[in-house]
């Protein structure tokens, strides 16, 4: 197993136009390009893309995707709409949040909060909150301390629900 | 991926003066500190840099986004490599004389010129990674 970069890197403009609908102009450029300079020929192309087109340029998105390319199989059972929910504070006095799939019910008290003493749990909230970690809110503020962690489950979507019920 | 399939992501934000390096690394660490609190297996993750322009208003008319410019690559082989599509495609960008008049693009433009020129400055190539070496052919086409 191992995690293996795609071959390139995609630059995604999105548009809309005077109806209000949405369109993308996508451009890929090689993976081993740097961001910075791949965000400096992004500037510049959304310049000149504009210059083309009666829609308006809403904003564009550069993106390296990593893939595994020997992923292994999921826990029987294991369904994405168990979460377990991280709510952490950030400097700025914000806060952010993410949720990690099919959480173990190990990393569980019985009550569905994280147990925070937990091997897995107390290394993710360790490195989360490290000071020379870059993880952030949406502001990119840092983030410094964890507030609430739990367990929830979200409603199944349709693409989500058995296909041999 | 969990046992039925279905996928959901683990989406956390770093500052956008991070360099990919970083970035790239931290996902690394965070899914190896992720990886024994879940049942689920790890089949991708993606980097990504949003920007969002200030001044977006609603154009007032103008061609839609189903009329797109589109501008055909090749590799230096002559082979096609890929496309550039550009949506509500200007009218003036086309011949408006001769064969193609209306549907092909004015390769004279300027604001043509410019664009493919910039295109091929920023190394663009199709997903697998074929650079382009020059435009093949650009004309307007409905992609509904």
């Amino acid at each position: 197993m191992a995690i293996v970069a795609a071959p390139t890197a995609s630059l995604d403009f999105t548009w809309r136009d005077a109806s209000g609908s949405v369109g993308h102009t996508l451009v890929h450029i090689p993976d081993g390009t740097l961001a910075a300079v791949a965000l400096t020929a992004a500037a510049a192309l959304g310049a000149l893309f504009a210059a083309m087109s009666d829609a308006v340029l809403l904003g564009y998105k550069l993106t390296y995707n990593r893939v595994e390319n020997a992923p292994g199989t999921p826990v029987a059972g294991s369904r994405v709409e168990e979460k377990g929910n991280f709510i952490w504070t950030t400097a700025d006095g914000r806060s952010t949040r993410f949720s990690i799939p099919a959480i173990k019910d190990t990393q569980l008290n019985t009550s569905g909060s994280v147990n925070r003493s937990a091997v897995a749990a107390a290394a993710l909230i360790a490195a989360v909150v490290d000071v020379d970690a870059i993880f952030a809110g949406a502001s990119g503020s840092d983030i410094t301390a964890i507030f609430k962690a739990y367990q929830s489950f979200r409603r199944s979507t349709p693409a989500q629900l058995p296909t041999d019920g | 991926m969990d046992d039925t399939s279905s996928t959901a992501a683990v989406a956390v934000n770093v500052p956008s003066g991070s360099t990919l390096e970083q970035v790239d690394a931290s996902a690394v660490t965070l899914a190896s500190l992720v990886l024994p609190m879940t049942d689920c297996v790890l089949v991708k993750y993606r980097i990504s840099w949003r920007f969002q322009y200030e001044d977006n208003a609603l154009p007032d008319s103008g061609a839609g986004v189903a009329q797109c410019g589109a501008f055909i690559f090749e590799d230096d082989g002559g082979v096609t490599a890929g496309l550039v599509t550009i949506p509500s495609l200007k009218d003036d960008k086309l011949l408006d004389t001769g064969n193609g008049a209306g549907v092909l693009v004015d390769l004279a433009d300027s604001d043509v010129s410019a664009m493919i020129t910039g295109i091929l400055d920023a190394a663009a190539s199709n997903a697998l990674g074929v650079p382009f070496s020059q435009l093949q052919a650009a004309y307007r086409q409905s992609r509904v």
